[in-house]
């Protein structure tokens, strides 16, 4: 009896940290997606505006943007 | 007899501008084709005062190429500016895109980068564009320009798609240097007029022969490494790979 109550107890204490961690992780990915999607949406209307750019351009804007986004 | 001896004086003095090792300075502003696009309209306030103020930006930016017998170099004029620090700076700066250096005797064309707070030079093809010089012709400053164009074709790997570019150049035979602004060279002519996209153009506002300049001006730092494009472009992707996974 004694047995099943603590493997209860660990396993309720498991899912627990279990799911406490995942929201954050998926927070964490969510936001570096959004940052790497918003980059992309601004790189096109920068192309809108300024220009095509060339592969060496794109990357380079992609990864400006994707800085200014995670400074915020 | 008359106007022979002033073409003679003329001839000689032609051959004693250009073929002296005397250095020389072109003005370049840059100006900016409006888009006919809506999309503008469409995105928020935010965004649109962002376009503004970099529109703003470039078109108070001036650029300098340097020149002799055989190199050059083209970049911004820093100035100081209040806005230094700003996005919208930066990124008006980012479509000259460094400075460019290109040397004919040593066969070298070069770009100089930053990345990660470290510089580079990218080192280009030197007949980088295959021009197509044409019979139309316009005045820029005095100086009788030629229409050149050409078709330039890269593979972007990070969108997978081949893109395809028609720079466009105004030349003038009367200035025989084969240099141009943002690297677009290699013309029978100095390029006083040109584009690489079908946006930003570069255009010469001021051109001044045999002036002063700092010694090194025309040269390259030999402290900052040479790396190839593909090297560069492998580098960028790395980098665009950590920041989406940090």
């Amino acid at each position: 009896m004694k047995k099943l109550f603590f493997t209860a107890i660990l396993l309720v204490g498991f899912s627990g940290v279990s799911m406490a961690g995942n929201p954050e992780e998926k927070k964490e990915v969510l936001r570096a997606d959004a940052c790497t999607n918003w980059a992309v949406e601004q790189v096109n209307a920068d192309e809108v505006e300024f220009g095509c750019y060339t592969a060496t351009e794109y990357t380079q804007a992609v990864n400006d943007y994707i800085t200014k986004c995670k400074s915020h | 007899m008359k106007k022979t001896s002033l073409l003679i004086i003329l001839f000689i003095q032609s051959i004693s501008i250009f073929s002296q090792n005397q250095t020389n300075r072109v003005i370049y502003k840059v100006g900016l084709i409006e888009s006919q696009s809506q999309e503008l309209k469409n995105q928020s306030d935010e965004r649109k005062n962002f376009v503004s103020e970099v529109k703003e930006n470039l078109s108070k930016l001036e650029c300098e190429l340097i020149f002799n017998n055989s190199c050059s170099v083209f970049k911004v004029i820093e100035k100081i500016n209040p806005n230094e620090d700003s996005f919208a700076y930066k990124k008006a700066k980012n479509f000259v895109n460094g400075l460019y250096y290109k040397n004919m005797q040593d066969s070298l064309k070069v770009t100089q980068v930053e990345l990660s707070g470290k510089k580079y030079f990218v080192k280009k093809n030197i007949k980088e564009y295959n021009w197509l010089i044409t019979n139309e012709t316009k005045i820029i400053d005095g100086y009788t320009c030629y229409k050149a164009t050409c078709k330039f074709e890269e593979f972007d790997k990070l969108r997978s798609k081949q893109l395809i570019f028609t720079p466009e150049v105004w030349f003038t035979p009367s200035i025989p240097s084969s240099f141009g602004p943002k690297g677009l060279d290699g013309l029978p002519g100095l390029v006083l007029d040109g584009r690489f996209n079908d946006r930003i153009y570069f255009y010469a506002t001021k051109i001044e022969f045999n002036v002063i300049v700092e010694k090194k001006s025309l040269t390259l730092d030999n402290k900052i490494p040479i790396i190839s494009q593909e090297d560069y472009n492998k580098m960028l992707l790395e980098i665009n790979e950590k920041l989406k996974n940090e």
